[in-house]
This record gives structure tokens, sequence and C-alpha cells, in this order.
């Protein structure tokens, strides 16, 4: 019988557990991250997933030893920035993207949804970060791929769109 | 302090955000079976199994020479076939090729005329038995020390090269590379920890580690790790060298009924990962037949209809895939450049790798039936075809003999499969006449006679430029982890902008920036904090930050002016410049009303408007059709119930202060058109219900059909793809990814007008 005996093994935790737990950990944040970008519920979502299917391919190469989030982010963007895709799903009828929804919700959604409308998806997404998500200028930079000073003022323009929203 | 209204604004949209519901479990690559709800349902990654099922399961007519599999029962030995008695022409005493259960295969090497194979006369006791293939007798025999097993040979300037499995106990991997001179029988050369891959275009390749994600070429004469490598996509198991490729391999689930092989291609050439793919099963031999490179396939539980519960079958490897499935053997082999039926004294569903081979016959390719005479092997169980022979070990005591089955030296290679799609999808199946195996996701860039295409393998992402004459790579590019526009291709560099640095999980993106590759020097020059928007008649556009954009030297980079620019997006195209602004119809009280589309033409010199006018929906990229300025368009209204897709439905001609024309609307229920190349498209889809182990399963396919200008009817050949829409239109063809989303492919489809 073959056997061959491993010494000093590498004791890593398997590749598929923390994927689960970078999930239960980050979904949330990266929904967020992507509801802000999208202004849309079910593109949201589907960026989420998007998302973490590229992290589940990507496993077995991390080195999970170091924060996640951050490759989330900039990863949820990137497959956000497909600009025609981004304009189909803002031209879908707006009552199809929340059929999900509790209708108590859906209401309040629509509502803040609207006023959001106004802000580009750099302005909405930098003001969610550093407003909503406590993020630094320079991590939302990050995320954004943008320099802090960029991010800074595309806060200043959001908060100002919203003021006159 | 009052609050303002963009905090509550901000404060309203965390609780709503905040009710969101997490899935239930975290996503993952599925099959997709109409059984689930569409939200489970995922995209590109569900395609390798739905590909897969259809290879198994298909069901209608089937069609034996087009490679389409089927379920029927496991051909057999032809019953009415003459059997004949295999003679032995030579013989190797004290070897069995064998007794090494740490390689599924036998190992031997051919240099010039001699043979070297790895034999046994006992377990834990290999030897390397070199053979004088035109006498056939023993030259000599090497025996590397402290071994259990050896896995790779080859022979190189007059040295053999060996990698073995260490003598337990032993430091892991237990992996050694050994080097025997071959006049002196003695080891020269050990190199500890180390797996050999393999002697492969010039070079000896190594790897490290337990489950090594690199391979590194070695010095041949020190021995050490040379400069060059290549990354991975992941950790495998077992690579082998053939058919022009490395092939990294790694089983996954062995023993189970889920058992299936991950399978990464690296070409010998660039050595890069240039396709990843699994296949159900456990990858055995890889051979290179004619001008195909084929494997065989040893599956659990493939059909219920087998005898066995270890069936095997032939697969065709392609570029970036598996591209053809014989059907299912009790056991096959590819011998000597052919392929062969394995009858065996395995009749109880026991795993035929320890079933004795009583018979052999060949398999046609074309039909995939038995053919010819049945060769009685008793007591022998063919391992090896080298030197137009079949070698065949003797089951009772170590022996190798050379048996005088006749083989054929150049057999005719199978014909390529005509493309086909199942029965009932509309339409001619394009075919593929090119594959850029990568991920594609865009940007891309075109000129007459090239495509850029940023594209990536796993975690390896890839600037590739590709000669549209040819169809071959001419030049790859390791990129920036983010690049968000190609802009222009020239016969002499590349633009493109993205994120810089090692924009990873280790560190964050540093910044942006634009980027010149030069195709003659391979020099990179860097514009740090430019992304770029476009090029027209000899100027790149480019920003820095909103407001204006700067026209560059596209030679040089160097800032030549600047212009005034206040849009959300611009467009280059039809001579002008293009400020676009889209609004999407949401009113502030959650109502919809129609969405809009302003184009603002732009004087590229001043950047004064010299027009602007909205038009209701969404106007796609404009193109310049003949002397005209077409662009798809998508006339929205609240009362559509497009949920998904592409939406555009009709074309509109953009005059230079307005659009001044606009086609009835041309796609009818969930279809759209495109504009591709200068050429009108319809695109519908075609949902094809499969079935893959015993559940259903869909495939969705593009239909697509050219629309005539002149009438805007449809008109000409009907094609059908089984992959995404059209991505792009490049060298007057159609390109799309494929439908496990891990290749870019030219379809023969054309774009120019019949």
């Amino acid at each position: 019988v073959f056997e061959v005996v491993r010494v000093d093994p590498i004791v890593a935790e398997p590749a598929d557990l923390l994927y689960e737990r970078a999930f239960q950990a980050h979904w949330d944040d990266v929904f967020r991250f992507s509801l802000a970008w999208t202004n849309d519920w079910a593109a949201a979502e589907d960026m989420a997933q998007d998302a973490f299917l590229r992290l589940w391919s990507m496993r077995l190469r991390l080195d999970w030893g170091q924060p996640v989030l951050p490759w989330l982010l900039v990863t949820t963007r990137r497959l956000a920035t497909d600009r025609w895709r981004s304009l189909r799903k803002r031209l879908v009828p707006a009552d199809s993207e929340t059929g999900g929804l509790d209708e108590s919700v859906r209401a309040r959604w629509l509502d803040v949804r609207a006023a959001m409308a106004t802000l580009s998806p750099l302005e909405r997404t930098a003001l969610v970060l550093t407003a909503i998500e406590g993020a630094s200028y320079e991590e939302a930079a990050h995320s954004l791929g943008t320099s802090a000073g960029a991010l800074r003022a595309a806060v200043s323009r959001a908060r100002q769109k919203l003021e006159a929203a | 302090m009052d609050r303002s209204r963009a905090d509550d604004i901000l404060r309203e949209w965390s609780i709503v955000a905040r009710t969101a519901r997490r899935p239930s479990i975290p996503p993952r690559p599925h099959l997709t079976r109409s059984a689930l709800p569409a939200g489970l349902l995922v995209g590109g990654a569900l395609v390798i199994a739905i590909m897969v099922g259809f290879g198994i399961m298909s069901r209608g007519p089937q069609n034996a020479a087009s490679g389409s599999p089927s379920a029927s029962p496991t051909p057999s030995p032809t019953p009415s076939a003459a059997t004949q008695t295999a003679g032995v022409v030579a013989r190797v005493d004290n070897c069995l090729l064998q007794w090494n259960p740490a390689v599924d295969v036998p190992v031997f090497a051919v240099s010039g005329r001699t043979m070297y194979m790895v034999c046994y006369a006992s377990a834990h006791a290999p030897t390397i038995v070199s053979l004088d293939l035109d006498t056939n007798k023993v030259l000599s025999t090497y025996t590397p020390t402290g071994v259990d097993y050896v896995t790779t040979v080859a022979v190189v300037n007059g040295q053999l090269w060996y990698g073995a499995w260490e003598n337990y106990p032993c430091q892991a991997p237990c992996r050694r590379v050994g080097r025997i001179d071959l006049a002196s029988g003695k080891e020269t050369l050990a190199i500890e920890q180390t797996m050999f891959l393999g002697y492969a275009d010039g070079s000896l390749w190594v790897a490290q580690g337990i489950e090594p994600t690199m391979m590194q070429m070695i010095d041949p004469e020190t021995g050490e790790t040379g400069k060059l490598s290549t990354a991975i996509p992941f950790a495998y198991t077992d690579l082998r060298f053939a058919c022009g490729s490395f092939w990294g391999l790694r089983v996954d689930n062995p023993g189970q009924a889920t058992v299936s092989t991950a399978i990464v291609r690296i070409d010998s050439a660039t050595r890069q990962a240039v396709a990843t793919f699994a296949e159900p099963g456990v990858i055995r031999s890889i051979e290179q037949i004619g001008d195909s490179c084929w494997a065989t396939v040893r599956s659990v539980g493939l059909s219920s209809q087998s005898p066995s519960d270890y069936p095997d079958r032939f697969v065709l490897v392609g570029q970036s895939g598996i591209e053809q499935r014989s059907p299912i053997y009790d056991r096959v082999a590819l011998l000597a450049g052919a392929f062969w039926l394995v009858g065996t004294d395995h009749q109880d569903g026991t795993d035929p790798t320890y079933a004795t081979g009583h018979t052999l016959q060949r398999i046609d390719p074309v039909t995939w039936q038995p053919t010819g005479a049945i060769w009685d092997l008793p007591g022998k169980d063919p391992t090896i075809g080298a030197d137009g022979s079949i070698w065949a070990d003797d089951l009772s005591d170590p022996i190798i003999y050379r048996l005088d089955i006749p083989v054929l030296a150049k057999p005719a290679p199978p014909p390529t499969p005509e493309p086909s799609s199942p029965a009932g999808v509309p339409g001619k199946a394009a075919r593929v006449v090119a594959s850029l195996n990568c991920q594609y996701e865009g940007p891309y860039a075109v000129s007459a006679d090239r495509l850029a295409a940023y594209c990536y393998v796993g975690e390896q992402q890839d600037l590739v430029v590709v000669d549209l004459a040819t169809n071959k790579v001419v030049a790859a590019y390791e990129a920036p982890m983010e690049i968000m526009d190609l802009v222009v291709l020239t016969e002499d560099g590349l633009w493109y902008s993205g994120t810089y640095g090692s924009c990873t999980i280790l560190a964050p993106c540093p910044g942006f920036a634009a980027y010149r590759i030069d195709f003659a020097t391979g020099k990179v020059t860097m514009l740090d904090g430019w992304g770029l928007d476009g090029y027209s008649d000899g100027v790149l556009w480019a920003h820095q930050s909103g407001g204006k954009l700067a026209k560059l030297d596209p030679k040089t980079g160097a800032v030549k002016g600047w212009i005034p620019f206040e849009y959300p997006a611009l467009q280059i195209a039809c001579g002008s410049l293009w400020g676009i602004s889209t609004t999407d119809g949401s009113l502030p009280d959650g109502t919809t009303t129609t969405a809009s589309t302003t184009l603002t033409r732009i004087d590229p010199s001043s950047g004064k408007v010299l027009a602007s006018f909205t038009e209701p929906g969404a106007i796609g990229a404009p193109q310049q059709v003949g002397g005209e300025c077409w662009a798809p368009a998508y006339t929205y209204s609240p009362i559509d119930q497009h949920t998904s897709g592409d939406l555009f439905d009709h074309f509109v001609r953009i005059g230079q202060s307005g659009i001044e024309f606009r086609t009835d609307k041309l796609a009818p229920g969930e279809a759209a058109v495109a504009l591709l190349g200068g050429t009108y498209w319809l695109i519908d889809h075609f949902t094809y219900s499969d079935w893959y182990l015993g559940e259903p399963v869909n495939r969705t396919f593009a239909i697509l059909q050219r629309i005539d200008p002149a009438t805007w009817q449809p008109t000409g050949q009907v094609w059908n793809w089984a992959g995404s829409d059209p991505q792009l239109a490049a060298g007057g063809s159609l390109w799309a990814s494929n439908e496990r989303g891990d290749a870019l492919v030219r379809l023969d489809i054309p774009t120019s007008t019949p």
C-alpha cells in the first residue's frame, strides 16, 4: 500500500470554510456597497452574488490571513463598471427590482432610491461609505479606485445634491 | 443641531439597506436545474456542468461520428470479429511496469532508438531500463537510490533525469529530482524536496511543495532553479507534458461519484495558463493523435446502463475544454496513436484499475465502434504503445512483452466534428474558428489587423493581443489588477488606463494611471493620475479630474490642450465627441416616467457645444456605418415589462443636430438588436432542456440573424451559439464568450455584407 507521511504539514483551515466565513461576515457590506453604486435592489443582489462567486473561484489562492473586504469591494466595483449593463438595469421599471421586498420596506426604499437617484454612482457610493459605513476618505477612495481628494469632492457634491433634492 | 436633509436621507437609506436578507447559503457555481428558482441560477460558472451533462446524456438522434455520445449500451468487443492470439516479439525480464501506484500510467521515454522504461522487479525497487528498439536488447539498467517510485523520466544531453518519491521516512513533500550520467551510470545530481515535471520545449521543469502552484525551469548543468516560472491557477497534484502543452491536473473527490479532474492547460511557448476546466472522472493518459489531443477518462456512475460502475471514455481535449466525448466503455486505452477497447475480467463493478486486460481491439473513432481483430492477451495487460508496438505486462511474473499487434504508425486522425446543436434549436450552429482562452469581461480595443482584449485565467490578468489574420496570440502582457479602458491599438503600441499597483487582497490600489505599451520594446510608459476616454483623429482624450478633457499626443502622452467637459459619459464616434447624460425616469414619489438620453455634440477643438438633443429611452454606442452614424436604441416606457437582458429594440440614425431617423421596433418580445462591426443584428434566445445525471438542466442558445438596412427585416442565415451574446466584432467576425465563460471565441459568423 502506497503511503506517504507528510512531515510538518501546513495546517490550515479549508478554503471552503474560510469562504463561508467571509460570506457570513461581509455579504451585508458588499450588498450595501452594491446598492449604493447601482441604486437598484435586484442589481445589488446580483452584484454581491457575482463578487462572492469571484471570491469562490479564488479561494484556494488567497492569503486568508489578510482582510478580504477591501478585495471584495474593489471586485464589486469592477463588476459594476459595465456601463451598458448598468444602463439597462437603470431602465428596468422601478417596481420590478423590488419584488422580493416587504411592502413597508419597498415603499421606503422607493422614496430613498428616488432621492439618491440624483447622485452619480461614485457620489452615492462615496457618501454611503464615508457617512454610513464609517470608512475614511482613504479607505473609500481605495474601494472606488480614485484619489482621496476626488473622493472628498464627490462626497461634498453628493451632500449638496441631497440637500437640494 | 438640526439634522440636514442629506442626513435624513442617509439615515433612511441605511435603515432600509440593512433590511436586506443575506442568502441562506453562500453562492457557489452549480448546475442550472430548471427546478431551481431563477435567483439561484448563476451564469457562466455553471456551464461546465451543463456541457458535461449534454455530452453525457444528450437526447434526440445520436450521431456517433459527430461525437455526440449517447447513453447507448456500452460497446464491447464485437463478437463476430476474429480472435487472434498476440505473439511475443521480445521480452524484458525482471520488469513490471504497473507496480507503481504513484502514477496511473507507465513511465517511459524514447530518445532516438532507445526506450527508457521504469520497471519494478518488486515493490519499492524501481529501475530504469534502457532498451534498443531495433534489436530489442536491454542496454543498461539504472537504479536510483533511496526512492520508492519513479514518476518521470527524460533524457537530455546524455543525462538521464528522473523524478521520484523518496523512501519513507522523508521530508515533505518526499519528492526528488535525480540526474544519472548515461555513460557512467553514476548519479550526478540530486535535488531534494522537488518534483520533476518533465522535459518540454527544450527545458527541464520542476516544482516544489506538496501541491505546487508554480512550475519552474532549472539549469540542466547545476540544477539551480531558473528565473522563469509559471503560476498555475490551482494547486495541482500531477503535471504532464502532452500535445505541445503542459497539463496540470488535480483530482477532486476521488473515489466518489462526484469525482472530477480539474485541468489547466499551460502553453509551453508562452508558459501562460491558457485554459482551466474540469471534467467528471479521472483523466488518465493524454496523447496526441493526428492533430488532436485525446485523453482517457475513468469515471464513477456515469451511467446506470454501463455494466461497470467505473466506465471509461475518450475525450477530445480542445484549446479551452473538452470538445467531444466518446460513448462510455468498460475500459479503454490510448496506445501507439490509436484508440483501443480493452476487454477485461472485470465484470463485477470493481475498479478496473486492478482488472486484468485479456483482449484488445481497435475502436474506430468515426463510428466509435470496435473494429478489426480481437487480440487475445492471455496473462498480459497492455500498458505502453511505443515504436509502433503494444507492450504488455505479464500479470504473473515481472516480465514486459513486446507484442506483434499491428498498429498504424500514423493513423488517420478522426474527422473534426462539425458543430451541431440539439434538434429543435433554430439555425445553424456557429463554429469556433479561434479561441482566446481566458475569461473575458472587457474592455477591448481593435484595429484593422489586431484585437487586444483584457481577460484573465484565475487570478492572472493579461492584456492579450491577437493577430486577426492568423488568429495567433502575438503578445501577452501582465496587466494591473483592473483595467478600465483599452483605448487605442496601433501598429506600434497600445494605450489603456486602470488602477495600478498590487491591487489585491494584500494591498490597496495606490491609484490609477494611463499606460502605453510599446510593442517593439515591450516598454510600458505610465501617466500617473490619468484616465483615458478615447481616441480620434490623432488625439488621445484623457482626464485627471472632472470638468475638462485633455488632448494627449498618442506617441508621447504629452498634453496638447484642454477642453471643458461636464457630462457623465463620453462617446467618441462618427468623427465627433458626444457628451451623454441619461435619466432613468425615477420620480421622487417612487413612480417612473419616461427615461431619456441626452446627446451633446462637442467641438473637439474648442469644447463648445455644437448641438444637444434628447431622445426618449436609451441610446447605445454610436458607430459609423458607411457615411452615416447609427446606434442601437431602446424606447423606454413605464408600461414595458422588460426585466433583463439586452433591451435595445430599434436603431436610430444620428445627425449633426438631432436624431434623423428611427426604425420601427425591430425586436419582438425579449429579443434585442445590436450593431456589431457595422452590421445590424437581431438577437434572440432559445432555451433547450437537457438532462444531466437524470436531472433537467437548461442551456440557452443565442439565436442571431442579420437585419437588412434596406428593408429593416431579418435576412439570411440564422445562427445559433451556445454561449454569450456576441460581445464584439473584429476581423470581420463576431466574437463571444463560450458556454463555460472561460474563453472568448471567434465565430464563423461574418460581419461583412454578403
